[in-house]
Order: structure tokens, then sequence, then C-alpha cells
């Protein structure tokens, strides 16, 4: 009689059991509502937003209730985009952030992806420029703010400025292949590009010679940070996280960028994605600092270099520029 | 349910419980001790490897400080800026370097924090104005921890210490980039660690800084935020069980170096230190399932041995109801139950007896009634006899009285 009662006890036990985690079971998740951004380039697809892609592809936006839509670089005016609201994040240089703050616009860097400056100086192996000052009586192909690193490093290591020339270049390296420059700058993730361009070559970086800079920062405008902290927050949480697996599987992470359309994108090869991302690393990651970090100390340094050509015509102050409170609640979350 | 199936059960479910028990509290005590031992053996290595590493850095720090000293003595009343002495400086730098194989690289830097000589001439030139270890190194010795260093395109820790001239003026900042593989070698000496133990150190970025004897090339790369390393980078020392950055169960012990500020871990996958208390747990498992099965036969024979006079007995009275006075019962047990049952057919006997005692008793009894039956069956047959007699007289008067009558009227 008492064997009954315990069995059926136990039958009631198990009954109840199921009947309670059954209806959890079967419970088909209600999907979530993610919240679209859209994130302004400043380049076509490339590897060197792998952090980016791995945390789209890999589900972290989606797990912080985003959809995001990556826009590439299409000759616009960036900052005039974000102030517009036409994204919600861009990708800026530090010298477009110091001119903008110069300017007035709203905007703040919260993430560098780069932070070692990529931009460095490339030349054929057998002029033997290995040092700043044996630009002097070279031409060197420059654009956009590749001018400015350039000036502050030759100045930096002792050369006669006079003696360099220093020209306006395309994107392209026929002109060093064919001798028309004898240095031509670039980001050091062409380095492949211009191997194949040019044979064996040097390169010379700025930050060697105590010239640097941040590049690719995510910027947002301070409305956004003001009225929407909470996407801003998320947004940067699976960036970074992105970013580190990115480090930690970087073949598998370059590899990433041939999943986004377009013309570009098919003259990518994969032996080149992962040699951006191969030759990217060190200067995303330094080992010494959170990914993403920012410091005072280099935006100073911008500055100053930036007034020093007249750039800049009034300094701003760097402290408003750019903010590290999400990387911190990040980290601190960690 | 039959008393020997009760007692089957009841002597199988109690020595389940017994065994179940006392393994339990034998396998947690046995793995409580085991993991103990373990965690007292990964706490000995942690302590070890941080001498070894605390030791390694002492050594290299007193070499760049002689090296400096002896740069010095070449420098005395020379400016290390002039480019004169360079050739001079990088002889000497090399000759130390070839002393000190655990630098892969000396330096001096100038005020402005251009390397001014290198034993690597391509580095000659660069500024490293920035850099703490020149910054800091300006004041005093100084280790720049764990750091990727640009233009090793490796990782890196770079020990400086300030040149001063014979007046005690500080003229430059020696430097020296510590071969990393020679402190990742110290952490893969794996001894008292298994065939999955190791030790590794992470930086207060949560980045690996060694080498992983797993995978390579996750130095300065590998980001870890397991159970070890926080605790550990909030500056305490202690160990755990916890999922390691591969993800596998591993008991760890970490220590925080606050002067290199990194932390040491020790670990090794709990498949391999709990091995012996998997075997522990096989082993009570088997002796468990041998004590029980043994119970088990065991309870039977008993059950057995306690049932069969109890049968007996049935058997016995079930005999006795059918009348069988004969039956008896033979219980050797030595126990109550012999007792039992000689109780039983003494009880037996002593019915018996009372049986044909009784049977007797109606057979005397039937006799006596038999006798007393003819005896008043004589008598009935006399009184009859004298019955008929009496009746036959008086009919006989009746017929002559009324004879008398008939010829009395005859005669009238």
């Amino acid at each position: 009689m008492k064997m009954k009662l315990i069995l059926g006890f136990l039958i009631v036990v198990v009954l109840v059991g199921v009947v309670a985690l059954l209806p959890g079971y079967f419970q088909t998740e209600k999907p979530k509502e993610l919240t679209t951004v859209k994130v302004g380039f400043s380049w076509v697809h490339e590897a060197q937003y792998a952090g980016l892609y791995w945390a789209d592809q890999k589900g972290l936006y989606e797990v912080e209730g985003l959809k995001v839509e990556f826009l590439p670089y299409e000759h616009t005016d960036l900052v005039q985009d974000l102030v517009d609201g036409n994204f919600d994040f861009v990708f800026l240089q530090t010298d477009a952030l110091l001119q903008a703050r110069e300017n007035g616009l709203p905007v703040k860097a919260i993430f560098a992806d780069y932070r070692f400056m990529p931009t460095c100086y490339f030349s054929k192996k057998e002029y033997n420029i290995l040092r700043p000052k044996d630009m002097e009586s070279k031409t060197v192909g420059v654009a956009y703010s590749e001018r400015y690193p350039l000036i502050a490093m030759l100045k930096k290591a002792g050369a006669n400025l006079s003696k360099v020339n220093i020209v306006d270049r395309e994107y392209i390296y026929e002109p060093l292949a064919n001798g028309t420059y004898d240095v031509e700058a670039g980001w050091v993730t062409d380095g492949d590009i211009v191997k194949s361009a040019v044979g064996e070559y040097n390169v010379i970086h700025p930050f060697d010679y105590g010239v640097n800079w941040y590049a690719d920062l995510i910027t947002v405008t301070e409305d956004t940070i003001n009225n929407n902290p909470e996407i801003v927050g998320r947004f940067l949480k699976a960036t970074a996280r992105g970013w580190q697996k990115a480090m930690e599987n970087q073949d598998e992470a370059a590899l990433l960028t041939l999943s986004y359309g377009g013309e570009d994108i098919e003259q990518l090869k994969p032996e080149h994605l992962r040699f951006v991302l191969r030759v990217s690393s060190p200067l995303i990651h330094t080992g010494d600092q959170h990914i993403g970090w920012m410091e005072s100390k280099v935006f100073e340094d911008t500055q100053e270099m930036l007034l020093d050509q007249g750039v800049m015509n009034k300094p701003v102050n760097v402290e408003d520029i750019y903010t590290v409170e999400f990387l911190e609640k990040i980290h601190g979350e960690e | 349910m039959k008393i020997y199936h009760k007692l089957t059960s009841l002597f199988v479910i109690v020595s389940l419980v017994a065994i179940t028990l006392s393994g339990y509290v034998f396998f947690t005590q046995g793995s409580k001790a085991i993991e103990e031992r373990t965690i007292a053996q990964l706490e000995s290595i942690v302590v070890l490897k941080e001498n070894q590493f605390d030791g390694f850095i002492e050594e290299e720090i007193e070499d760049i400080i002689d090296t400096g000293e002896d740069l010095s003595d070449t420098l005395i009343n020379q400016e290390i800026g002039k480019i004169a002495y360079r050739e001079d400086i990088r002889r000497s730098l090399k000759e130390n370097l070839e002393e000190e194989p655990d630098f892969i690289e000396l330096f001096v830097l100038d005020l402005d924090g251009k390397v001014h000589a290198s034993t690597d001439e391509t580095q000659e030139g660069k500024f490293k104005s920035n850099e703490p270890y020149f910054v800091e190194g300006k004041k005093g010795t100084v280790v720049q921890s764990f750091y990727y260093d640009l233009a090793l395109q490796q990782p890196a820790m770079t020990i400086s210490t300030p040149v001063k001239d014979e007046n005690g003026n500080l003229i430059g900042v020696l430097a020296g980039r510590v071969n990393l593989n020679e402190i990742s070698g110290l952490m893969a000496e794996r001894s008292g660690l298994g065939e999955t133990g190791e030790t590794y150190l992470v930086n207060k970025f949560n980045f690996m800084v060694t080498e992983s004897r797993f995978r390579r090339g996750l130095a300065l790369k590998k980001a870890i935020y397991t159970e070890g390393v926080r605790d550990c980078l909030k500056g305490n020392s202690g160990h755990g069980q916890y999922n390691n950055y591969r993800d596998i169960p591993v008991i760890g012990t970490h220590v925080w170096i606050p002067e290199r500020e990194v932390c040491l871990l020790a670990e090794i996958d709990q498949e391999e230190a709990f091995a012996l208390i998997n075997t522990l747990k096989n082993n009570i498992l088997l002796v468990g399932i041998g004590i029980v099965t043994m119970v088990s036969i065991l309870s039977i024979f008993l059950s057995r041995r306690i049932t069969k006079p109890i049968n007996k007995l049935i058997k016995g009275t079930e005999e006795i109801g059918k009348g069988n006075m004969e039956t008896r019962i033979n219980v050797k047990t030595n126990d109550e139950m012999e007792t039992l049952a000689n109780a039983f057919n003494q009880t037996t006997e002593d019915l018996k007896k009372s049986r044909e005692e009784l049977e007797k008793y109606n057979r005397e009894l039937g006799r006596r009634v038999k006798e007393r039956t003819e005896e008043l069956q004589a008598r009935v047959d006399e009184l009859e006899k004298f019955h008929r007699l009496t009746v036959g007289r008086e009919l006989k008067m009746v017929e002559l009285k009324k004879r008398i009558k008939e010829l009395e009227g005859g005669s009238k």
C-alpha cells in the first residue's frame, strides 16, 4: 500500500514537472525588434572593418538588438552626413574630427579602430630610402591628410623640408612603379598592392618618428550620445567584442569582407584581405590598452601638428572631442 | 507480498541506502582531498613560476643597470648625441648583447627620445619620445611590461635605465628589449602540470602575453575573461574551477604580480585532475555493486533460512488441519524458530494424546451406552411381554364378560 502511495506521488511529481516545463519548452520566442543603425565607412568594404563584420555576421549586433547597415564611402562629407542624420555612426580620421570641432560641429569619437597611424610612405627597395632624411631631393606623392604627418615627421627627423618635393597623388601606385615618384604615401594595408606594382619596397612609418594619430575613429554626434546613449553603448559593446574576436581569428575575420556585395568586393582577393588584417592588427590591437581606447595626448599632439601646419587656426579642447565612457562601461562589465 | 520477498527487498534496500550513503561520503571526501591536493600543487607551481619570473626580470634589470654604468664610463665627458661616438656606443652595446642573450635589442636614446645607437641599426634615428620606457626611464630604472612593439612586430617588454655622466647629469636612456621567448619558455615548463596543465601570463587589459602551449600566436591577441582572470585582475590571488580560454573546464590558481601588472595563472584540465576521482568513483561503484550483489544473495539465503521453518510450520498446521496428527516439524536452527517448531510439535503431540483419550472415552461411552441400551431393551421386552400378558388377560376377561352378558341376555 505504501509502495503504491510513493509510486503515485512520484508520478504526480513527474507529471507536474512536465506540465510546468512543456509550455516553456515549446514556447516560440517572440522575435526581437531590432533597431536599425547606419554606419558610414571612410573607405570601401575592406578587411580594415573586420571587427564590425564579425559583430554583424556572428550575431553580436543582433544580440544587442541592432540591425547595422554598413555604407561604403562615396566621397561625401562624412561629418556633415553625420550631423545631418544620414548616418548614426561614421568613421573619421583625427584631423577631420579636429577640424569638425574647430568648425563647431558637435561630433565626438567613441572608439579608435587604429590606435597607430596606418599611413606610411613606400619607396622602391633599391632607392634605399630608410629614414625621413633620405627623402631629401626626392619626390613624394601624397593625397588628402597624408601630407600632414609627412611634414611633421620630416621636421621631427631633422630633414630639410624645402628639399623634399611633395606632390599630390592618385590612389594608384603606377607613378611609384614608373619612377614619377620616389616615395608614395599610402596605408600600410596597401603593402601587397605596392609589392605587386614595384616589387620589394621600403616603408617609413610616422609613428617611428614620434608622429601618430588615431585612424578610423568611430564618431557620433553629441546629440546621439545625450539622447540615445543606450544605442551607442550597445553598438560599441558589439563592435569591441567583434574586434576582439577578429583579432583572435584574423584569417576568418578578414574573409568576412567577401560577404558584402558590390563591384569593389569582386576585386578583393582573399590573400589581400588576410594581408590587410594581418598588418592592421598591431596598429589596432597594441596590447598595452583595450582595443579602441583613446588618450588625450594623441589628440593634443595631432592638434599641435595641424596648428603648426596651418590646417587648424585655433585649438579646441581635446577633452571635448572624444569619450571613453562607453568603453569604460563595457570593460567594467567584462 | 510474502515475507520472503519483503525480507529480501528490505535487505537489498537497506544495503543500497547504506552503500550509497557511505559511497557518497567517501566519494565527496576523496574528491575534496584530490582537489585540494591538485590546488596545492598548482599553487606551489604558481609560486615557483612567480619566483622564476621575478628572478628573471630582476636579473635583466641588473644587466641593464650594469650596462648603463659601463656606458656611462665609456661616455664620460662625452655627449651621447654626438654622431662621432655612435659607432663606439653601438659596438659597446653589441658586446653587451652577446653577453646577455636574454635581450634581443639594446639601444640608447638621446634626451629627445631619438634612438641614437642600437644593436639593430635600422632602429637608429627613430623617435621613442612617447614611450613610457623613455619618459619614465629618464627618472630611474623601469620595466615597461608587455606591449606590442611595432618596430619588432612582436610582443615585447622593455627595461630602461638613465645614463648619467660623471657629475650625475642625465645624458640619455639605455633600453633593452627582453626576449619574451625566454619568459614564454619559463611559463611553458610543465613539470608537475601533467599532460594538460599550463601556466601563462595575462596583462591588466585581459590579454594573454605569453604563448599558449595549445595554440601559437595568441600572445597579445587573445583577450581572456575567465573567472580566474577576472578575479586576478581585481588584485586577488586564489583558485577555482571554471572554463578556461579554450572553454575547457579547468582547475586553476592565480596570483597577481603588481610590480609587473600581470596575472600569473596555472591551470589543469578537470578531466585530467579528476581522473583519479573518476577512478575512485568507478571503484566505489564497482565495490558498491559487489556489496549489493553479495547482500542480495545473502538476503535471499537469510530470507529462505527465516521463511523455511515458517513454511514448515504452515504446512504442518495445514496437515494437522487435515487431521494428520502424526505430522511433525523438523527444524534445527538453534533459535526461536526451533523452539517454536518444538512447541508446535509438543502441542501437536498433546493434541494427539488428547484426541486419542477423547476417542477412547468416546468408545467407552459408546460401549456403556450400548450396554445400557441393551439392558433397557431387555427391560422393555420384559415389560412388553408382561404387557402382552396382562392385556391378554384383560381382553379375555372382557370377552368373557361379553359372553356372560350375551348369555344373560339370551336367557331372558
